[in-house]
């Protein structure tokens, strides 16, 4: 049970993560290699807050906040830039950005390890069916899965997610019907990085907060994306919580593997289906 | 399974996918999810003849294209290419075949001289391995090449010009010149004349009455005039599928294609 | 076009002038950093054959760097090879490890090729750093890297292996030269201009893509291996992602594409981790600033900016 408890917490905090790239690659067509140091970001400041205020809570609210305005400015001022050259260039400015953030963190929080546990109120393991699960990994499930309806019903319901549909489809038809194409990518990128410093947040109680963790989650979170397919936030749902489950399997059956459980996942899809496990075929993003 | 194969070849040449052709297809079909853009389309297109591929917008003409160059994936079918199977081949290996291509849009190396992309396909042609070990420039017999088709497109005062600074119209001379170098047998064109100025379709005009003369062309157009006056034949499309063929005169007075087709134009 | 030469002129000058600084610098000043600039350099200019050249954007070139060092560190001192041979392996390893990568990679199309070249060399990463602990020396790396043993030339002094670094950089670059402008470099440069009519026009582009991804594995498991001959040292630091973002910074500084350029940003870049590393331990960050805002008003690097300069400055006179 509690594996299955671990393998879904672990999925659905993926996916938040995944679900910022995914939305900022269908509206800008930019990869985000800065999105995993934004999800670091969000942890570091939990720490904050929580260092502050004694309130998990606090910190849940604001670091999002915090991280969609980093996110707005970086787009605004690098990426608005350089959109009408080769993608690479995108690229290659976000990748800047580790740099600058990973450095910024440093110097504002050193080097050690910081740890973050969880509120008081969900700090005491659950009986469920009868095993004992930790209430935290039953917040993340729910919590996750609470943000990611939100996110779709956003998407598909509102007239706001139409019009971010209508302008990753068609920027042009979109710029003349009058609607401010620049203001919804800026908007689309802070809504993405405000997901990845939420997934910080998020994670933080679980594991030591430090300097790499921005990195070796953004891995996870590229391999994600490719394996529900490019740009395919449904695909992205499924891929998540696959490798959510087959993460949390590995740690019971096989820890020294857990690491390559997900790369074989990713290599088994580059060669059964490069276009992503999940993909409908013909259907592009 | 290679059995199966070999009955399946059996089939097709019964089926009249004969030698004597320079390009057929039998029944391909390209489907993106559940809509059929080319839908169970069989046709022969004979030796040395100027066919003309025409049908509304969304008929399929270009999909048909890409299938037979190997750039769209086909779900269905065979393509034959001088009555072989080239079904399996990458689009670059049916170059080598035989089979040449020109682009609704324009498809060139801008950023390079005309020179520098007539020479590339030169070298793309006469290379499977492309030498690395002295400079580009040591090559005479690609060069000779390059230099004789860019007299054939008529652009030999332009060989040091920047490609994306040609006129509209030579940057069409150009792609054909491109497709030329790999001496195609086949020679698919999808609108040649598209976007190409008055002045000079006639020009571009002439370019494809002298490259068909000894190949197969087959020629999308929208231009009812030029078509039918240069085409030897005329396969006309309409959703997916071939709604007729025949001579221009035949197609013409061909009711279907009046309803369907020309009646839907005026 | 003789605007373009000149300026071709005058890069290679500079170039030369770094190659050959520590010739007529005093003492042993300066010759540890230009060590570092030929070694590097040769990664660079292997890197830019891929990305200047083909268009392709690798994230995962540590991965072969890495290999390189470890297979010459491990072929000399556990079995036994002479320098020259385990130097030639390191670099055939880079190249069939860049294989690998391609052909992985090259099944998605493209920027997702930077993030599964990424993935990849995460995953030799950590497979170096756990289960191939015993081989690699996990995080403690290894120690007693070799250098060349030829003609009795003492190289374990930096001087003298300066002079081999010196060669093996000039050899580098010169068949990077060649490649450039043979017919492979230029199909290459067709593919990165307009992929689908390079490939309409019968190249089979897949196959020179892995050709070339490869060829820089080759440059880049020779490099990693110099590297650790030079610091008598290998450890999985040279494994992991920041070396390959190191790669891509010091190629866009110098400016991509070009022959010369990237051995600026190589210079660029090792002066300012040596000047502002002395002055900052934050040096890291500023440099990121510094890539941001190079890539946002100077994407042609050095080498486009001496151009642009030219251009101006021609211009001026004229007037």
């Amino acid at each position: 049970m509690s594996t299955i408890v671990i393998g879904l917490s672990m999925g659905l905090l993926l996916f938040l993560l995944a679900a910022g790239l995914t939305l900022i690659f269908g509206m800008l067509r930019v990869i985000n290699f800065a999105h995993g140091s934004l999800y670091m970001l969000g942890a570091y400041i939990s720490y904050q807050v929580v260092q502050l205020t004694g309130s998990f809570w606090i910190g849940l609210a604001i670091a999002p906040v915090v991280a969609a305005a980093i996110g707005a400015l970086m787009e605004r001022l690098a990426l608005r830039p350089v959109y009408d050259r080769d993608h690479v260039y995108q690229l290659l400015l976000t990748f800047g950005f580790i740099l600058v953030i990973e450095e910024g963190v440093r110097i504002f929080w050193g080097l050690d390890y910081k740890q973050v546990s969880p509120p008081a109120l969900l700090s005491q393991p659950v009986e469920l069916f009868g095993s004992s699960v930790p209430s935290y990994r039953l917040f993340i499930i729910g919590f996750g899965a609470l943000v990611s309806a939100s996110l779709f019903v956003m998407l598909d319901r509102t007239r706001y997610g139409m019009v971010i549909r209508a302008a990753s489809g068609d920027p042009d038809m979109v710029r003349t019907l009058g609607i401010s194409v620049s203001r919804i990518r800026t908007a689309v990128f802070a809504i993405g990085a405000g997901l990845a410093a939420l997934g910080g947040v998020v994670a933080a109680p679980l594991l030591p907060i430090e300097l790499g963790m921005g990195f070796s989650v953004i891995i996870d979170c590229f391999i994600v994306v490719i394996v529900g397919g490019l740009g395919n936030i449904r695909g992205a749902v499924l891929a998540a919580l696959l490798i959510g489950m087959t993460r949390a399997i590995g740690y019971t059956y096989a820890p020294s593997w857990v690491d390559f459980l997900t790369f074989l996942l990713l290599i088994a899809t580059l060669i059964l289906r490069p276009e992503g496990l999940f993909s409908r075929k013909g259907r592009t993003a | 399974m290679s059995a199966a194969r070999e009955r399946d070849r059996e089939r097709d040449r019964a089926a009249g996918a004969g030698e004597d052709m320079a390009l057929s297809c039998r029944d391909i079909e390209v489907a993106y999810g559940a809509f059929k853009a080319v839908s169970g389309v069989s046709c022969d297109f004979r030796q040395g003849r100027l066919y003309g591929l025409i049908g509304p917008n969304g008929a399929g003409k270009t999909t048909l294209m890409n299938a037979l160059c190997g750039r769209a994936r086909l779900s269905r079918g065979r393509v034959f290419l001088g009555g072989r199977d080239i079904t399996g081949l990458a689009p670059h290996a049916r170059t080598h075949a035989g089979l040449g291509r020109s682009f609704q849009i324009t498809q060139i190396f801008p950023g390079m001289t005309v020179f520098e992309n007539l020479r590339l396909a030169a070298q793309a042609h006469r290379y499977r391995l492309q030498p690395f070990w002295r400079a580009a420039g040591g090559f005479a017999a690609i060069a000779r090449e390059a230099e004789r088709v860019l007299a054939e497109i008529g652009l030999e005062t332009f060989g040091g010009v920047n490609a994306g600074n040609l006129s509209h119209g030579d940057q069409r001379a150009l792609e054909v010149g491109l497709t030329l170098l790999s001496e195609p047998k086949v020679l698919l064109l999808d609108e040649p004349l598209a976007g190409v100025g008055h002045g000079d379709a006639d020009k571009a005009v002439a370019l494809i009455r002298r490259v068909a003369k000894d190949r197969t062309v087959l020629l999308i157009e929208h231009n009812m005039d030029v078509v039918m006056a240069i085409s030897d034949e005329i396969v006309v499309m309409l959703g997916g599928e071939i709604l007729a063929t025949g001579t221009p005169e035949a197609v013409r007075s061909d009711p279907r294609v009046r309803s369907a087709y020309l009646g839907e134009a005026e | 076009m003789t605007a373009r030469r000149s300026i071709q002129a005058v890069l290679a000058m500079v170039v030369a002038a770094i190659a050959l600084a520590p010739l007529v610098l005093p003492g042993d000043s300066g010759l540890h950093l230009v060590n570092l600039i030929l070694i590097w350099s040769i990664f660079a200019v292997g890197f830019d054959l891929v990305f200047g050249i083909a268009g392709m954007l690798s994230f995962g070139h540590a991965a072969m760097f890495g290999t390189g060092a470890y297979a010459l560190t491990l072929l000399t001192t556990r079995m036994g090879w002479d320098f020259l041979p385990a130097l030639g392996a390191a670099g055939i390893l880079g190249g069939l490890l860049a294989l690998v990568f391609s052909f992985f990679a090259m099944r998605a199309a493209g920027l997702f090729f930077a993030l599964l070249t990424l993935a990849l060399a995460q995953l030799i990463y950590i497979l170096a750093g756990s289960k191939l602990r015993d081989l690699t020396g996990g995080v403690d790396g290894l120690g007693g890297v070799p250098r060349p043993d030829l003609f009795g030339v003492d190289f374990y002094d930096d001087g003298n292996f300066y002079f081999f670094l010196l060669g093996m950089f000039v050899l580098a670059l010169a068949v990077a030269g060649v490649l450039r402008l043979s017919p492979f470099g230029q199909a290459l440069r067709a593919v990165k201009a307009n992929d689908v009519r390079a490939e309409q026009i019968g190249f089979n582009v897949q196959r020179l893509r892995q050709a070339v991804f490869a060829v820089s594995g080759i440059y880049a498991g020779i490099s990693g291996a110099l590297l650790a001959s030079l610091i008598f040292y290998v450890s999985p630091q040279m494994l992991h992602w920041t070396t390959s973002g190191d790669v891509v910074i010091m190629v866009l500084l110098g400016g991509m594409g070009t022959l010369f350029g990237p051995i600026l940003g190589v210079a660029l870049f090792e002066v300012l981790r040596e000047g502002l590393s002395t002055v900052t331990p934050y040096w890291y960050g500023i440099l990121g600033l510094v890539f941001i805002l190079c890539t946002i008003f100077m994407p042609h690097g050095l080498a486009g900016l001496a151009q642009q300069l030219r251009q101006r400055f021609g211009a001026g006179g004229r007037r």
